[in-house]
């Protein structure tokens, strides 16, 4: 698990400490970490090691080998680390504030898209070093534009990104094309008008005309996820929605998920759809961070199946600040089981799977799956001796307990 | 390094047909087992097998597919890996052809078809559609056109909208677009079904697959079915003598034979496919059917989950549908699949018990003879548990066992599920068993049968001592006389040879005359005496030639119909001397003689006696191999190859030539099967074959199977000589003589592996062995349906190892308002209450709450722990019955301690016996695997969990401290990786072995020696490979080896397919060689469907995927080296090291193991 703070210090922990049993403590010491770059010897060849120096935003490990992950900042900067060594590979400049980066899971190409304070979507190419390409489109500079606040690659089709910024669009990018926008998810098409389907090869896709004011949500959109058959685009919004999307035709599956929803973080939101072969088909489950809690939904019916909540006070000190306790990410571990998320495949070898969540206050905490059966199956139940032992131990608690608290009533 | 290889092939038949494979009017019966495909042809009212197929992969489809204008089937398979391919009959060469592999690699986000793999076929034959992942069906056609008539062309692959299809099928039509009917359910967890049909093309010929749109294309679209409806019935249609007009007029419309019919639980319902009229019928009794087969038109067998046959009959008026019924009709195993086979004869192919063929005849009036169950197709899977016990050195731990192939240990399995649940003995080689001892006899130097005059059959045995010849007579009831003479026959010295002639004649051979007597009479028609002093040494006789060596320095053929004439005398002379002779039985006018001082072997010809060829049996100068006897006989089919030539030689080694009709020696290769001289001893077989008894200190049998030479261990141990002794009372037996005795006894049909079933009635679920009571404890499982409720019911039983039956009373198990289930049986050796070792049995249970009973289920299971002595009547007692909180999974014996693997932890408990039927178990440590433990093993001071999840974790038992420490099981090292792990064994050292629910087998080694905690802590994998099936248990097994054996044998692993596997780690001298000669084999050796070995055996689960298998051998493919022709041969061998001959002998030496 790789974790990066508000204080621009990344850590890397080793889940496998962890002896399985969850009646112990934890014993979790970082393997490495990386501290706060010091803003003076600034990307100098010597300081390799350097950190970043403002907060981190986003954080991926390389899908395809763990031995590599990806960081970006508020200071402007991208950057590739090697996990081993804890050290920088690779650092890119993008001269604005990253709010997320996203790598494709599937593709060749080793294309990261940067989602910054910037309109424009930025693609920097591992392999060449460079900032390959702006995804822009049309009406995108000036006006209503604003910075890109999340990004996702699509499971299936290697060169699809959508992308959602400020402005309340999900814009839908083909990185062959030399525009590069193909469409924008419209929250009032609802597919009932026969579209034709987006990425097949046919005439009437081409010639379609894109309506650039469509909107997907009402206020700036900071959270993006496939599916994992590349089949729905799920998306989130300031305007207290989450739209599931058939990235098939783009319509709007109008999924409904209720008034629960809590989201007015400026920057980018996770949030995850489980792996196929999981559930059965159409039942796929939403993980959600909603500010204080971890919402469980059908991703289709919109209904909450399970919170995950109880993280401590609702307020935190960290260091001098008083900050709202809430998430700030979520990520999945599987457990090997059918299926894999996207992405590098890491089953929680000691642990049936689990969720580990960060949050404000500058803990992490681990939601693991509660396993049938009794904690302490082995103890004997039929035994008299034990059952005896219990209730006088039972007896001189209460008995303790009475007499503090009980009051002593007294006649005069 | 691992080596595995089949002990028992896998027997069950998951899927079954009848097709016109090997000409157009013979249909025969396909049976898939697990990696075989096997055509079988109806004989004489018996099923015998024509043709068996390997394959690279475990078959998931079956089907026909009848190209344009054939008169024969081509045979779709189709494997779990998603490859796919077309066979078809070579008449020319007897194989199956490949005709077109394809392979569908899915996607990895497509979802897998909830249920198996579903492929099916219309009526013509020529549409096929496949349902391999959810919501999605593959369309298939056979070419139109002369050219592309055998191609299976791809359609396309469309969506469906019904997720969750429960069954589909094509229907009959009238139209010739073929039409399709899915009967689904709405939602995964809704129990609605409901059906719907679809044309499968849209357009007039059929070349554009329909798009499946449930709103436009739906064609039948009917709802509230019974929501346990599982079947489709397609039904054919009958010409009506009045044709039925104006359909679209649906109200008055009546359902007519033709259409099909949704099979429920409790109801029936018909659906004529054109009006979509309906026809309603319930049930008497519910049932839970699985297969169908079509007898005609209105009558169909359905075959239900508890192994009823039951008959479903459509009551028409002419044909108009009126109604329809079930009558139960007969028993039989919970079929798989039915066949209808024609004339009478249903086939039951079946995966939980033995695959059945019955005669059926639905006219008779009593409906308890209806079907009658004509043969029987063994199986022995699934195979829950089992037990190795040695009949070698029974009761002594310490001693190491004997090798499987050597017939002295034998694998008792717990096979078959509910019904045909029953125990199993598997043993190798050939036995033999004693009729009857005939008498005690000291030095027997020889044993012929004769044919006293007049009788048909032998009945007159011959035993020729050192100094004399007694003769003993049979009569037709087996009753024995001696007599003191026969046919005049020279009793005063040992016979050389003795043997009845077609008419009526005799022959004796002696040291000093070869005489030929008249049986009648008893008078000498011929004679013939060396000159001089010298003596006969040896002799050889066919119907035609006896051919005698004289001192070793002579030969002589005579001619026996021509009285004993003298053809040809020859004198070796002094440069070398006869050590052997032979005079085949099959082939005329030639003969087989070895010599002393050259070593060598020539076949000579009878009237010249003049070598046709020879051959030297040394290879090196030094080598001072002799040949001590000889035989030719054909003991591989004739078509297959010519007769063989088997050549004892003084060490114990048997050489083995092909003779080809020019008598040119070939193929030779080396056998080792004692360490003094073979001799052999022909045994004539009905079908024309020979087989050889081989007398050495391990008889060996030696016949020919699936086209080649088999040495297979006999349980004779102390045989001498050995005579075929067809009599009248005796048929079939053979007389064995001993060092002390002479034995009568017959030789068991079934050569190989030798199953000896016990039927239980009930799954046998565990099974532990006893060797201080002779007994096996079984914890077995009852399911009944009583009045349509199904009761499940433990119980503990005790089965005699000797008799092989039931002994004891059985101790049922149960508790009140749970089911209480067998989760583990394990024997062990634990002090009784004074101190004294005894042998206990410790079942383990859970409890499930019974539905509808149990106290809020909070999905909290408990469970206890028993603990049983047997006592003097064979009865098992229990001594303490311990309750736990969560439910026992499995057991095992570390130090005279308990681990119990629970619900989700792992205990250590000790057990006190307080008095004869009282004692305590008593916590010790315990510790957590990552979620739930599927099983254990222990070596020494470690356990080794299974986790459900997880793979394996070892965990080391520190006993408490002297200074108050607490005793702790203390997590050593896992493997950091998933695996759905079924079983779990120590191999050797370090290594582990592990098997997982996706059909791998993996060894694993702790890291011992690594230089950081970090990597001690890690278990590495040393070897993998795919098995294709899933493993259910492993056993550890130690064998005394010789110390340069290749493979050490160190496992038994049993399947849920019925196979049963020896696993073995091969000795470092020969990993190198083998792995670079399989690698060269998995090249050569093409297989059907033409899916390659690395493919087929490459790791694989749902996170990775092996390129091959890594560090692991398999038997099966190293021993078809010995199925190729020579020049395949050469071809491997090139480049390897070792020459053709040394690797056919070290793959001989490998089969000589199993």
């Amino acid at each position: 698990l790789v974790s990066g703070g508000s204080d621009a210090t990344i850590k890397l922990w080793d889940l496998e400490q962890w002896s399985g049993d969850p009646a112990l403590p934890s014993p979790y010491v970082p393997v490495a970490s990386i501290p706060r770059a010091d803003g003076r010897q600034l990307d100098s060849a010597s300081g390799s090691a350097s950190g970043h120096r403002f907060g981190i935003t986003h954080l991926s490990f390389y899908p395809f080998d763990s031995a590599a992950f990806l960081s970006s900042s508020f200071d402007h900067t991208l950057k590739l680390w090697s996990t081993a060594a804890a050290r920088v590979s690779g650092t890119f400049d993008l001269g604005t504030k990253v709010y997320t980066h996203a790598i494709s899971p599937i593709a060749s190409h080793i294309l990261v898209a940067c989602g910054t304070q910037h309109p424009a979507v930025r693609l920097v190419d591992l392999r060449s070093s460079a900032a390959v390409q702006s995804l822009v489109s049309p009406g995108q500079i000036g006006g209503s534009a604003g910075a890109t606040l999340s990004v996702a690659w699509s499971p299936v089709h290697e060169h699809v990104l959508v992308s959602g910024s400020v402005d309340g669009a999900v814009r839908i990018w083909d990185v062959r094309k030399s525009s590069g926008l193909v469409g924008l998810l419209d929250q009032e098409d609802n597919g009932l008008d026969a579209s034709p389907s987006m990425f097949s090869e046919s005439e009437a896709s081409q010639g379609r005309m894109l309506r650039y004011s469509a909107r997907a949500h009402t206020g700036p959109v900071n959270g993006l996820t496939w599916t994992d058959d590349g089949a729905y685009i799920v998306s989130a919004g300031h305007d207290r929605r989450i739209r599931v999307w058939d990235a098939a035709t783009g319509a709007n599956t109008l999924a409904s998920f209720g008034p629960t929803i809590r989201n007015s973080q400026m920057g980018s939101l996770t949030m995850f759809v489980s792996p196929v072969g999981l559930t059965p088909p159409r039942q796929e489950l939403l993980f959600f961070s909603n500010e204080a809690e971890i919402l469980v939904m059908d991703l289709h019916e919109g209904s909450i199946v399970t919170r995950l909540r109880g993280m401590g006070p609702s307020v935190a000190t960290v260091g001098a600040r008083t900050v709202k306790n809430r998430l700030t990410g979520i990520v999945w571990r599987g457990a090997g089981g059918c299926g894999s998320s996207s992405g590098v495949v890491m089953g929680g070898t000691n642990a049936p799977g689990g969720i580990y969540s960060g949050h404000s206050d500058g803990q992490i905490r681990t939601w693991l799956p509660q396993l049938a059966g009794l904690d302490a199956e082995d103890e004997d139940s039929s035994s008299h001796e034990a059952a005896e032992a219990r209730q006088k131990k039972r007896k001189a608690l209460d008995n303790t307990f009475k007499s503090l608290m009980g009051k002593q009533i007294t006649f005069s | 390094m691992a080596y595995i290889a089949p002990i028992h092939r896998p027997s069950s038949v998951r899927l079954c047909l009848q097709s016109h494979v090997l000409s157009a009017d013979e249909e025969s019966l396909v049976l898939a087992k697990s990696n075989r495909l096997e055509i079988w042809r109806l004989v004489d009212g018996m099923l015998a097998m024509v043709h068996s197929k390997v394959i690279n992969g475990t078959i998931s489809i079956l089907q026909k597919l009848r190209p344009k204008d054939s008169q024969t089937d081509l045979l779709f398979v189709g494997t779990q890996r998603f490859e796919y391919f077309t066979l078809a009959w070579n008449p020319q060469t007897s194989q199956l052809d490949t005709i077109d592999p394809f392979k569908d690699p899915g996607e990895h986000h497509m979802r897998e078809s909830l249920s198996h793999d579903r492929c099916l076929v219309d009526p013509s034959g020529r549409f096929m559609v496949m349902h391999l992942w959810a919501g999605i069906l593959t369309i298939l056609r056979l070419g139109d056109r002369k050219n592309n008539a055998m191609t299976l062309d791809w359609m396309e692959q469309v969506r469906l909208s019904e997720l969750f299809i429960r069954a589909s099928t094509f229907l009959y039509t009238e139209t010739g677009h073929p039409k399709v009917a899915f009967l689904y359910q709405s939602r995964a967890d809704s129990t609605d079904s409901k059906l719907a049909t679809y044309r499968l093309t849209s357009d007039d010929r059929n070349t554009v697959a329909s798009r499946f749109d449930p709103d436009r294309d739906r064609e039948i679209d009917v709802d509230d079915l019974d929501p346990h409806a599982t079947m489709l019935i397609p039904v054919r249609k009958v010409e009506a003598e009045v044709k039925r007009h104006n359909v679209r007029h649906v109200e008055s419309a009546k359902a007519h034979i033709g259409g099909l019919i949704v099979v429920g639980e409790t109801r029936l319902l018909y659906i004529d496919e054109q009006t979509r009229t309906t026809v309603q019928s319930t049930l008497r009794e519910a049932s839970s059917f699985v297969a169908w087969a079509e007898y005609d038109v209105t009558h169909y067998f359905l075959g239900d989950d508890c192994g009823n046959l039951h008959l479903l009959s459509i009551l028409s008026d002419d044909v108009v549908v009126k109604r329809m019924e079930v009558t139960k009709i007969g028993k039989t195993s919970r079929a798989s699949s039915l066949v209808y086979l024609g004339d009478g004869y249903l086939f039951v192919g079946s995966h939980h018990g033995d695959s059945q063929l019955f005669r059926v005849d639905l006219f008779l009036d009593t409906i308890d003879q209806i079907v009658q169950l004509v043969q029987t197709l063994p199986n022995i899977g699934p195979i829950m548990d089992f037990s190795v016990m040695d009949m070698g050195n029974r009761g002594d731990d310490n001693q190491l066992a004997n090798e499987y192939s050597s017939g002295q240990a034998r694998i008792v399995t717990a096979s078959g599920a509910f019904n045909d649940g029953s125990l199993r003995s598997v043993r190798s080689g050939v036995g033999l068993e004693d009729v009857g001892i005939l008498a005690d006899m000291d030095n027997t130097r020889g044993l012929f049968s004769l044919k006293s005059c007049g009788s048909q059959k032998v009945d007159t045995l011959v035993v020729s001592l050192l100094t004399e010849t007694r003769i003993f007579r049979f009569d037709q009831q087996g009753e024995v006389e001696e007599v003191e003479s026969f046919c005049g026959m020279a009793l005063g010295s040992q016979t050389l040879l003795a043997r009845s002639l077609p008419d009526t004649q005799l022959l004796q051979v002696t040291a000093t005359a070869a005489t030929l007597f008249d049986c009648e009479s008893g008078v000498a028609i011929a004679s013939w005496c060396p000159e001089g002093e010298r003596t006969i040494t040896n002799a050889s006789t066919n119907d035609h030639w006896l051919l005698l060596s004289i001192e070793g320095s002579g030969l002589v053929s005579l001619d026996i119909p021509d009285s004993l004439k003298v053809i040809q005398e020859k004198d070796i002379g002094e440069q070398d001397q006869v050590a052997c002779i032979h005079v085949p039985p099959q082939l005329s006018d030639i003969g087989v003689v070895g010599f002393w001082t050259s070593g060598t072997v020539s076949i000579i010809d009878m009237y010249t006696l003049q070598p046709i060829h020879g051959v030297s049996l040394r290879r090196t100068q030094d080598d001072a191999s002799t040949p001590r006897d000889l035989a030719l006989a054909q003991v591989l089919q004739p078509g297959s190859s010519g007769p063989t030539l088997f050549i004892a030689l003084e060490d114990g080694n048997v050489v083995t030539f092909n003779v080809s009709p020019e008598m040119e020696l070939s193929g030779r290769k080396r056998v080792i099967l004692g360490t003094r001289q073979a001799r052999f001893h022909l045994l004539p077989q009905p079908t024309g074959l020979y087989t050889i008894f081989a007398t050495t200190e391990h008889p060996s049998l030696i016949y020919g199977s699936e086209g080649r030479i088999v040495y297979s261990a006999a349980t004779a141990e102390d045989a001498t000589f050995v005579c075929l002794f067809d009599s009248e009372a005796f048929p079939d037996a053979i007389v064995l003589s001993t060092d002390s005795q002479i034995k009568i006894s017959l030789i068991d049909p079934e050569r190989r592996t030798h199953v000896r079933p016990l039927e239980m009635g009930e799954t046998v679920r565990r099974l532990a062995y006893s060797p201080a009571e002779k007994v096996f404890g079984l914890g077995c499982i009852k399911r009944d349906v009583v009045a349509g409720e199904e009761i499940v019911e433990s119980s503990f039983k005790l089965v005699d190892e000797v008799i092989f039956d039931r002994v004891g009373n059985t101790f049922k198990l149960g508790v009140l308002s749970f089911t209480e289930l067998v989760e583990a049986v394990v024997r062990a050796e634990l002090p009784d209450s004074y101190g004294n070792p005894a042998d206990r049995f410790i079942v383990g249970t859970s409890f499930e709450p019974a539905p509808g009973l149990g106290p809020g289920s909070n999905g909290n299971s408990r469970g206890r722990i028993l603990v049983f002595g047997v006592d003097s009547d064979r009865n098992p007692y229990l001594i303490v019955s311990h309750e736990l909180k969560g439910g026992v999974r499995a057991l095992a014996i570390l130090d005279g301690k308990i681990v119990a693997a629970l619900t989700k932890t792992v205990v250590l408990v000790s057990y006190t016996e307080t008095s004869n039927s009282s004692g305590t178990l008593t916590g010790i440590a315990s510790c957590r695997p990552a979620s739930y433990p599927v099983d254990v093993a222990v070596h020494g001071n470690m356990i080794a969990v299974a986790d459900l999840m997880k793979s394996i974790s070892l965990f080391e038992y520190t006993p408490a401290g002297k200074g108050g420490e607490p005793a702790q099981l203390a997590p050593r090292a896992r493997h950091y990786q998933s695996a759905w792990s079924t079983a779990v064994c120590h191999l050797e050292d370090d290594s582990w072995l592990e098997t997982d629910a996706d059909g791998n087998i993996m060894i694993l080694r702790q890291n011992t020696k690594g230089v950081t905690v970090e990597e001690q802590r890690r278990l590495e994998i040393t070897s993998e490979m795919n098995l294709g099936e899933m493993v259910n248990k492993v056993r550890p097994i130690s064998v005394e080896t010789s110390p340069n054996a290749m493979i050490i044998p160190r496992a038994f692993i049993t399947t849920v397919e019925g196979g049963i596997y020896l696993l073995g780690t091969i000795a470092s001298h020969a990993r190198d060689l083998l792995l670079r000669f399989q690698a060269k084999l998995a090249t050569t050796i093409q297989t059907a469907g033409h899916i390659e070995f690395k493919d087929y055996r490459s790791f694989r689960n749902s996170e990775r995927e092996g390129d091959g298998p890594f560090r692991f051998l398999d038997g099966e493919l190293l021993e078809r080296f010995l199925d190729v022709d020579e020049e395949t041969q050469k071809e491997i061998c090139e480049g390897l090291g070792p020459s053709v001959e040394d690797m056919r002998n070290t793959v001989e030496e490998l089969r000589r193991l199993h």
